[in-house]
């Protein structure tokens, strides 16, 4: 069997906050929904995920913080020991069975990953996973669980094979590049809104690496309100120069989808252009340089209605080599339309005229084109001397 | 923030009767830019840096006391840190010396000092930053930190800008949160000005 897999369970959607926090496991059922409905996801390639054990865990995790995480769920944690495990806040505020539902993501990402890893598949998508901002022992920014980090982690221990992260999501993948600084058989590269304003503040172009990992961490940090041909071309050309220079075992992705410009949390402007073109170039250099072995996830995503659905499909569609344009299906839009507080989209594709144009494309643009050259240099001076 | 949380302890030592010729041997021993001069009592005598002894002559009358820095400017271990950063700016300085009764105990260097105000900015932490442009009068501060304070957000850091135009400030907060939208509300609902990516 070698057809894609995707990883998918209802109770993946237990993963919520409150009702108005901004995380919203809901858009991994849109997305599901759409797939089916479209007729590109079938019964058999869907596989139910199992839950990760507390060992797993803690291939990232402190014991203590994992104990907290526990205790919350249940009510148990005073307010004060939680805050310094940066549980119960705004952004990552307690839930009854947090833990599980925190376990069961990373139980999804893993299974992606040994589906991948032991030949039954060379493409799998774990969309409830890549959670990235978490650390070793505290929660940050909506993720309980770094489901990113212990995934590269099991894979590298249990197989032994060396990892290129690559993250796309409009926020600096920080707790993945922290965790994983300091070692040469992980590449990481993330292309990010600069963090000039937006959250975490990190993943500046000189953020290299250190020790025997140095010049394994990429950063690629665009300016606000980039637009999609900018960031495609950084997107493109930094992932084919870094892979060529890492040449991966295996490739790991975070899709997040929350640089699109009507995403409420983030600064960029790109459409589903982007989230029809990247999926297909990680695909295309997993096949050149890793026979095909990709584990792709989830992440940010703040528009769940009118963006992510949309996005994450692609990712599926270009594991299968399939390009939708035109309608969304008909039976999709009639179901959720209902539910959906902004109107859906109709098309595949979004129109271009979908923001105002950006005064500053050329200076954006001529900043993004000086930043990626910065990321590059070291690799494009080995290549130079190296003739 | 005190000088002795930032500085750099286990400055290397010579003896100010050490020659020029042992301490160009022991050099390069040691991975340090600057040593410490010291008496037989290790009372302080001043500094010696790396090309100050490679350049320095071999000969036999040439010793550590011949080619030390004195006349030094030096801080006490429970200084300001802050504070240090102006003295570093205003004489144009490498690094400082701390001492204390006569020791040395540490040094900082630009490096030090560099790193120490990226912490006092919280840029280390994560965060999303917020920029906002107030009247130059007293309690805005404190108006808009009660504004946040409403939302549960916890503030790792604040830093307090000048204009161009005396009438106004921008205060900059770096706030542990991934979703600051509730607070700009807010201030804008207010009246506040908060400044953000420009199109
Ligand atoms: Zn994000």
């Amino acid at each position: 069997m070698n057809e894609p897999l995707f990883i998918y369970s209802e109770n993946l959607l237990d993963y919520k906050f409150h009702d108005s926090h901004p995380f919203n496991q809901l858009r991994v059922k849109l997305t599901y929904d759409l797939l089916k409905a479209s007729g590109h996801l079938s019964d058999t390639s869907v596989v139910k995920p199992r839950k990760a054990s507390d060992e797993e865990i803690m291939l990232i995790h402190d014991k203590g913080y994992i104990e907290a995480v526990k205790k919350a769920g249940e009510g148990s944690l005073s307010s004060d020991i939680a805050g310094n495990y940066g549980l119960g806040t705004e952004d990552t505020p307690s839930f009854k069975g947090m833990h599980d539902a925190g376990a069961w993501i990373v139980g999804a990402t893993l299974t992606a990953a040994d589906l991948v890893m032991e030949g039954k598949t060379k493409h799998a998508l774990s969309l409830s996973g890549g959670l990235h901002h978490g650390f070793r022992g505290k929660a940050s920014g909506f993720c309980i669980y770094n489901d990113s980090s212990i995934v590269i982690e099991y894979i590298r221990r249990k197989y032994g094979v060396r990892v290129l992260y690559v993250d796309s999501d409009a926020h600096h993948g920080d707790g993945v590049q922290w965790a994983f600084y300091d070692d040469s058989d992980v590449c990481t590269l993330s292309i990010h809104e600069t963090g000039r304003y937006l959250f975490p503040g990190t993943g500046n172009v000189h953020e290299k690496g250190q020790g025997s990992g140095y010049g394994f961490s990429f950063n690629v940090p665009v300016d606000a309100f980039t637009e999609d041909e900018s960031w495609l071309h950084c997107y493109e050309t930094s992932l084919l120069e870094v892979a060529d220079y890492f040449k991966p075992d295996v490739i790991v992705t975070q899709n997040g989808a929350d640089a699109h410009c009507y995403d409420p949390l983030t600064h960029l402007s790109v459409t589903m252009k982007t989230y029809e073109a990247m999926p297909r170039l990680a695909k295309k250099i997993a096949d050149r340089y890793c026979g095909g072995r990709w584990i792709a996830t989830g992440g940010g995503g703040y528009d769940i209605w009118r963006v992510v659905p949309r996005a994450w499909a692609n990712i599926w569609l270009a594991m299968n080599g399939i390009q939708e344009s035109g309608n969304l299906p008909a039976e999709w839009l009639a179901k959720w339309s209902r539910e959906s507080p902004v109107e859906l989209p109709r098309t595949w594709s979004d129109s271009p005229d979908i923001y105002t144009p950006i005064p500053r494309k050329p200076e954006i643009t001529a900043k993004n084109e000086d930043t990626l050259a910065k990321t590059l240099y070291s690799i494009r001076s080995l290549k130079k001397k190296n003739g | 923030m005190l000088v002795k949380d930032i500085m750099a302890a286990n400055v290397p030592v010579f003896k100010i009767s050490v020659s020029v010729a042992a301490a160009k041997q022991e050099m390069m021993k040691q991975s340090s830019r600057y040593f410490a001069a010291e008496d037989n009592d290790r009372r302080w005598k001043g500094m010696v840096s790396d090309i100050d002894i490679k350049k320095a002559e071999e000969s036999e009358d040439n010793f550590i006391s011949d080619i030390m820095k004195t006349d030094m400017i030096t801080a006490h271990p429970l200084d300001s840190a802050e504070e240090l950063s102006g003295v570093f700016y205003q004489n144009n300085l490498e690094y400082i010396p701390i001492i204390e009764e006569d020791r040395i105990i540490g040094l900082v260097t630009e490096k030090e000092m560099l790193h120490t105000l990226v912490r006092l900015t919280g840029a280390h932490q994560p965060s999303s930053k917020l920029e906002i442009k107030v009247i130059n009068k007293a309690g805005q501060l404190a108006e808009v930190a009660a504004i946040i304070k409403e939302h549960h957000i916890n503030i790792q850091s604040v830093l307090v800008y000048p204009c161009q135009n005396d009438e106004e400030k921008v205060l900059v907060f770096r706030l542990a949160t991934m979703n600051p939208l509730p607070v700009i509300q807010h201030l804008n609902d207010e009246g506040y000005t908060v400044l953000g990516p420009v199109r």
